[in-house]
């Protein structure tokens, strides 16, 4: 009877958190998601000293690294646009504005859960953003 | 993937420090507290972005101290299985590669390199180079991550660059 117990409980692991599937548990399936971006906007205009921690230097460093859109005004964009497609999460909206796929294909092979949209609607925005990187300020 | 987050944190705060600068000494000490700190739950947190309540402060009978439940908004990173994110290598070893996502450890294991790319140990550093694509240090690389672990102060990753369009990113 016990080996009963098993089965069950697996599953329940296999079942906790996949963002493939969007599955992000508990805690973070309605949690804002922050571009790179934005992280850097706000890590740089903080009103208090930066504190001394390895996390945050490496954080900085990471987000200085790997921002894609330099100002605000720009990020802000790129939301406005991503915003247009109501079938995105927050979710996949920041996974794209961080990674800028070129075309339809990386995108949906980099964040599969993109399958549900058309691939002429999503290359229309990604075309939209590739744009807007090319010409910010 | 970077979040802002709801959290909440208790402090307990000894009597000499009731008076005229409590409240800079509890922001300074949730501040102290809880930036750089890493849970299984909630990942690292990377920053305090507002204190949203202090918290009332409620003196516990028997030991005179008084127990704050402050609450904040925080940037968190957490890392997800399945996720897709950019990374900078920092240790090349015949193993595989190591690469920092932020806060973050990622390794990637040999096996789950191209075929093509190989170990090469007479470089210096240590690289593994293919026809076209070379990797050391400091290279940027885009990984897939395939699995984490969760000690009690840092979360581990591995990741996989052995699918299309994951690798070494310009």
């Amino acid at each position: 009877m016990t080996s009963r117990s098993f089965p069950s409980r697996h599953k329940a692991q296999q079942e906790e958190e996949d963002a493939a599937a969007l599955k992000l548990g508990p805690e973070f399936n309605n949690a804002g998601c922050l571009l790179i971006s934005e992280v850097k906007y706000l890590l740089e205009n903080r009103d208090k000293d930066a504190p001394d921690t390895v996390v945050y230097n490496k954080t900085l460093e990471y987000v200085k690294t790997f921002a894609k859109f330099n100002t605000t005004d720009s990020a802000s964009a790129v939301r406005e646009i991503l915003r247009r497609e109501p079938e995105l999460t927050q979710f996949e909206t920041a996974q794209i504005a961080n990674l800028c796929p070129a075309d339809a294909e990386e995108a949906k092979s980099i964040i599969p859960s993109l399958v549900k949209i058309e691939d002429d609607r999503l290359q229309a925005l990604l075309d939209e953003i590739q744009a807007m990187r090319k010409f910010q300020t | 993937m970077f979040f802002i987050k709801e959290l909440t944190h208790t402090i307990m705060l000894h009597p000499s420090y009731f008076g005229p600068r409590m409240q800079q000494y509890l922001e300074s000490k949730l501040y102290s507290d809880v930036e750089g700190t890493c849970s299984g739950q909630f990942g690292f947190i990377i920053a305090v972005v507002s204190i949203s309540d202090i918290g009332k402060g409620m003196v516990l009978s028997g030991n005179g101290q008084a127990e704050f439940v402050t609450r904040y908004r925080a940037i968190v990173f957490k890392p997800f299985k399945g996720e897709v994110v950019d990374g900078v290598v920092h240790n090349v070893t015949r193993m595989g590669i190591f690469a920092e996502v932020g806060p973050l450890n990622c390794f990637v294991s040999q096996q789950l390199l191209h075929p093509d790319l190989k170990f090469d140990p007479s470089s210096n550093p240590p690289s593994y180079t293919s026809q076209d694509q070379v990797i050391e240090n400091n290279t940027k690389i885009r990984i897939k991550i395939i699995g984490t672990r969760v000690d009690a102060t840092e979360i581990f990753a591995i990741g996989t660059i052995k699918e299309d369009h994951l690798g070494v990113i310009e």
